[in-house]
This record gives C-alpha cells, sequence and structure tokens, in this order.
C-alpha cells in the first residue's frame, strides 16, 4: 500500500511539473470561479444580516413641519393611535434626531459637525402590525397639515433587496462561466498527462495493471488542480472579508458585518465544487482517451 | 491451455485477417506461427490478450471463455500472459531494473517482491551486471533480453512473442531463442509469431502456419515451408 501511494505521488508531481503552464491556467480559473461564487455567499450573507436587522426595526416615518402647532401634532398623533393598522406611535423630537444621527454617524465627525440640530425635523415613529400596511396609513397622513411627508423604510429595504439580488444573479452566471472553463482547463492537463504518459499506459494495460490503478494518478492530478484552486480562493475571501467588510464597519457603525463564521459556513461549498468540477474533467478527459 | 474454436476475425470493410480458426495448444508447448506479413499472425496474438474481439467463434485462456470475460476481468487475463514485441517497447527514461519493477509495481505487487524477483529475473536472462543502465545503453540483443524478463517476471503461464528476432541479427536471435527455450523448459507455454525460416527449422517445434487468415498447416516437429 505504501508504495503504491509513493507511486501515486512520484506521478502526481512529475504530471503538474510537466504540464506547468497549463496546471497553472486551470488552478486561476478554478480561483477565479471559487471566488466568486464564494463573494456571492458573503454578499448574499451580508445583505441577510442588514435585511433581518433592520425588519426589525422597520418603521413608518411621519416628519413633521418646522412649525406645526401643538393642536394638529395632539391631532396627527391621536388619529395615528386610533388606527387599527398601527402597532404604536412613538414621537421623536429634533434633539432626539440629532442625538440619534450623531450616534449613526459617529465616524463620521466632519458630517455630524456640519448639521446643527435643528436641521433634523421631527418625526412620529410609527410601527405597523403588518409592514405592507404602509398605503393604507400614507393615505391618511399625507397632507394633513403639520405633515411635511411620510416615508415607508421599507421601500429603501426593497432596493437593497433587488440590488443584492441582481450581484448575486451576476457572480452566479460569472461563477458558472468560470466553472466551464475550469472543466475544459482542468480536462485538457490530464488529457496532456495522459498524452505524455501514452507509452507507460500501454504497458501498464500490456502486463494487467487495472483501468482503475491506471487512472488513479490523473485523477488524483485533477482533484490537486482543484483544491489549490479551492485553497487560494478561500485565502483571497479571507483577505477579502477582513479588508471590505471591516471598512464598511468603520464607516457605518450599525450595520452587522459578515464574521469569520460566516466564511468557514461557505467552504465546504467551494470544497466541494472544486472536488466535484475536478472529478468531472478528469473523468471526462479519461473516458475520451484512456479507453481499454 | 489455449483453445480457438471457429475463430473469425473481420475488420471493417476488409478481408478476413482470421478465418475458421481452430487450434489447440497444450500447457508447455512450444508453438511457432509462421506465415507472410497480412496472414494473421498479429490479429491472433491481439484476439490472445482481449485487446479485440473475435467477430465470431470462441477463445480459451486456461479453460475461460476471454469472451465472456467481464471488462474488469480483462487485466487479469493480461497477467496470466506475458507479451514480447519486435520493437521491445521499452521506457527510454527508466532503467534496466526500473523498466522491469514497473511491470510489478503496476500490478500492486509489494516492495519486497519486487527487490527480490526483478534481480533474479535479470539474471535469469543474463544482464544481472546491467540493472543500472538505460535502454539506449544496450545492444538490440540486450533490450530484447530486458523486454522478455519484463514479460516473464510475474510468472505467466503463457508467454506471446511477436516477431521477437525480427530486429535482431541471427546470432543473437540464436540467444533469444535459446532464452525462449529456457522459460518454455520451465513449463511456460510459449508462442512466436515469426517468419524467421532459420530459426523454426533449427527449433523443430510444432509449426501453425497461416495463409490470408486460415489455417493452411499444424504440424510438431516441423520445420518453415515445405520442401525445406
Amino acid at each position: 500500500m505504501a508504495r503504491r501511494v509513493d507511486y501515486y505521488f512520484r506521478e502526481t508531481i512529475s504530471g503538474l511539473r510537466r504540464n506547468g503552464l497549463v496546471a497553472l491556467a486551470a488552478v486561476s480559473t478554478m480561483f477565479i470561479s471559487l471566488f466568486l461564487l464564494g463573494g456571492a455567499q458573503l454578499i448574499g450573507r451580508q445583505i441577510a444580516l442588514v435585511i433581518d436587522q433592520q425588519t426589525e426595526r422597520v418603521e413608518v416615518a411621519v416628519y413633521l413641519t418646522d412649525n406645526i402647532s401643538q393642536a394638529d401634532s395632539d391631532r396627527i398623533l391621536n388619529k395615528l393611535q386610533g388606527m387599527p393598522e398601527v402597532s404604536y406611535v412613538r414621537y421623536e423630537s429634533k434633539q432626539q434626531a440629532y442625538k440619534r444621527f450623531r450616534e449613526l454617524f459617529a465616524n463620521q465627525p466632519d458630517l455630524v459637525n456640519n448639521v446643527s440640530p435643528d436641521a433634523l425635523p421631527a418625526s412620529f415613529r410609527v410601527k405597523l402590525k403588518d409592514p405592507s400596511q404602509f398605503a393604507v396609513i400614507d393615505a391618511q397622513i399625507r397632507g394633513q397639515p403639520g405633515v411635511e411627508t411620510v416615508i415607508d423604510q421599507r421601500a429603501v429595504l426593497n432596493r437593497l433587496f433587488s440590488v443584492s439580488r441582481i450581484l448575486k444573479l451576476g457572480a452566479y452566471i460569472a461563477t458558472a462561466v468560470m466553472l466551464v472553463s475550469s472543466i475544459a482547463l482542468i480536462a485538457n492537463t490530464v488529457r496532456m498527462a495522459v498524452f505524455a504518459r501514452r507509452k507507460e499506459i500501454g504497458i501498464m494495460r500490456l502486463v494487467g495493471a487495472t483501468n482503475m490503478f491506471i487512472r488513479i494518478p490523473f485523477l488524483i492530478e485533477g482533484l490537486v488542480e482543484g483544491l489549490v484552486g479551492a485553497i487560494l480562493a478561500i485565502s483571497a475571501l479571507a483577505v477579502l472579508r477582513r479588508v471590505f467588510f471591516n471598512s464598511i464597519h468603520e464607516t457605518i457603525a450599525f450595520l452587522p458585518v459578515v464574521q469569520t463564521q460566516d466564511l468557514f459556513a461557505v467552504i465546504p461549498l467551494l470544497l466541494g465544487v472544486a472536488v466535484l468540477v475536478a472529478l468531472a474533467a478528469s473523468g471526462l478527459a479519461m473516458r475520451r482517451f484512456l479507453e481499454v | 491451455m489455449i483453445k480457438c474454436e471457429q475463430v473469425t476475425k473481420v475488420y471493417k470493410d476488409s478481408v478476413a485477417a482470421l478465418q475458421d480458426v481452430t487450434l489447440e495448444i497444450n500447457k508447455g508447448e512450444f508453438v511457432f506461427i509462421v506465415g507472410p506479413s497480412g496472414s494473421g499472425k498479429s490479429t491472433f496474438i491481439r484476439l490472445m490478450l482481449k485487446e479485440e474481439e473475435p467477430t465470431s467463434g470462441d477463445i480459451y485462456v486456461a479453460g475461460k471463455n476471454i469472451g465472456r470475460l467481464s471488462r474488469w476481468k480483462v487485466p487479469e487475463l493480461r497477467r496470466n500472459i506475458g507479451t514480447v514485441f519486435q520493437d521491445f517497447k521499452l521506457l527510454p527514461n527508466r532503467t534496466v531494473f526500473q523498466n522491469v519493477s514497473f511491470a510489478l509495481e503496476v500490478i500492486g505487487k509489494p516492495k519486497h517482491i519486487v527487490d527480490q524477483r526483478v534481480p533474479e529475473i535479470l539474471e535469469l536472462v543474463g544482464l544481472g551486471e546491467k540493472l543500472n543502465n538505460y535502454p539506449d545503453e544496450l545492444s538490440g540483443g540486450e533490450q530484447q533480453r530486458v523486454s522478455i524478463a519484463r514479460a516473464f517476471v510475474n510468472r505467466p503461464l503463457i508467454l506471446l512473442a511477436d516477431e521477437p528476432t525480427g530486429n535482431l541479427d541471427p546470432a543473437t536471435s540464436v540467444e533469444i531463442m535459446k532464452l525462449l527455450d529456457r522459460i518454455n523448459r520451465i513449463g511456460t507455454t510459449v508462442i512466436m509469431a515469426t517468419h524467421d525460416n532459420a530459426i523454426v527449422d533449427a527449433m523443430r517445434r510444432r509449426v501453425i502456419e497461416l495463409d490470408s487468415g486460415k489455417v493452411v498447416r499444424d504440424q510438431s516437429r516441423g520445420v518453415y515451408g515445405y520442401g525445406t
């Protein structure tokens, strides 16, 4: 057994050395496709985190004009509280709005210093029992005296949703294209390895080596290429996660950010895809060039 | 050991390479298959190794109908048949030792068996001193000895030799024939395709003559052609 392992190892190394450039191409396409796939997964997880957090907090904001009378303000509050769709209403004064603003943008003192407490409008924060009932509130409150505008925060989330959907779709399409080319390239290196060793293979068949024994070195070669690509992709994603997502965290402190364990969760998928692609490619190459 | 029953092989759009060949070769026999080029000698050897299937008829090797052998059992069949070719088919980037050990390694023989048998067999073929030479450092006769060592190292029941002396001068050919004779005396069935009449005449063994795919003569203790 030890002898076999030794044999497979030597064959794989010499195969990779012989086709250095093609092997490099195969590894790089594998790397790019898995990087895209993993990136799409991480972006998906990031968006899901944001959406989860924000759905909890999503409110309808009824912004009030600066010169609203106490009577108008009370009347709007009563009206909102009387609606069956409303879960609760909370008043946010100009000072409270400014305080929240300062917390949100604590990392950007320039922005905070440029905004005076007076610049932000007071508002009623309305939590709905069912967030999709926004239109009912909007119809009854918009245009009332003292109401500046009515904003549904859900609309912002929906935009975020569709942006993320397009991003992910694009990444998946690119991944699919790259995966097809990595299959072709890995199959090509395996085919070249088979060709370079056709004499040995002929003798192996003649002396009665099993098909399995003849094929295993080529399978391993394909697998090594796939797995090296996967490991590179995982490392690159780890770096990307630190740099990119940490920079988000610094500018928008309240946003939840994907963690290292999110990356770990993606790793099995990437390794699995790498193994499947490599096996498919090697199998394909050998089916065509290694018939008994 | 080998039995052919009405074996016919027709290649695409071509005349029959073998036609209705029926013959039996017993264990321990030494048989020459003779005939001009294209008479079907090589086809016969390829059929034995199940590299090709007969168009019709049955071939039995060591009691088994190889037409019924499933694909994954073909390696087992080939382990029982050593094969030697006119062009030696040695691997140029491996030493004499490695060329022979390769045949054992790739059928999964453990290292201690390889290390014991390879020097033994190289001693038998008279190359005990040239273990670490490369094929291009050897004469044609020596290269053929390596190829015989490789064919025989796994101790097959049958040795097939396809024109083994075709590339060698007469003196070297005689040496190779002595070696094959010795292997035959150990109990191996040897089947040799050739059109070297001097050798056939000298050996006085069974001769099966093929012409246009047909057996035209099967003679024990025969010579190459009629009237010689």
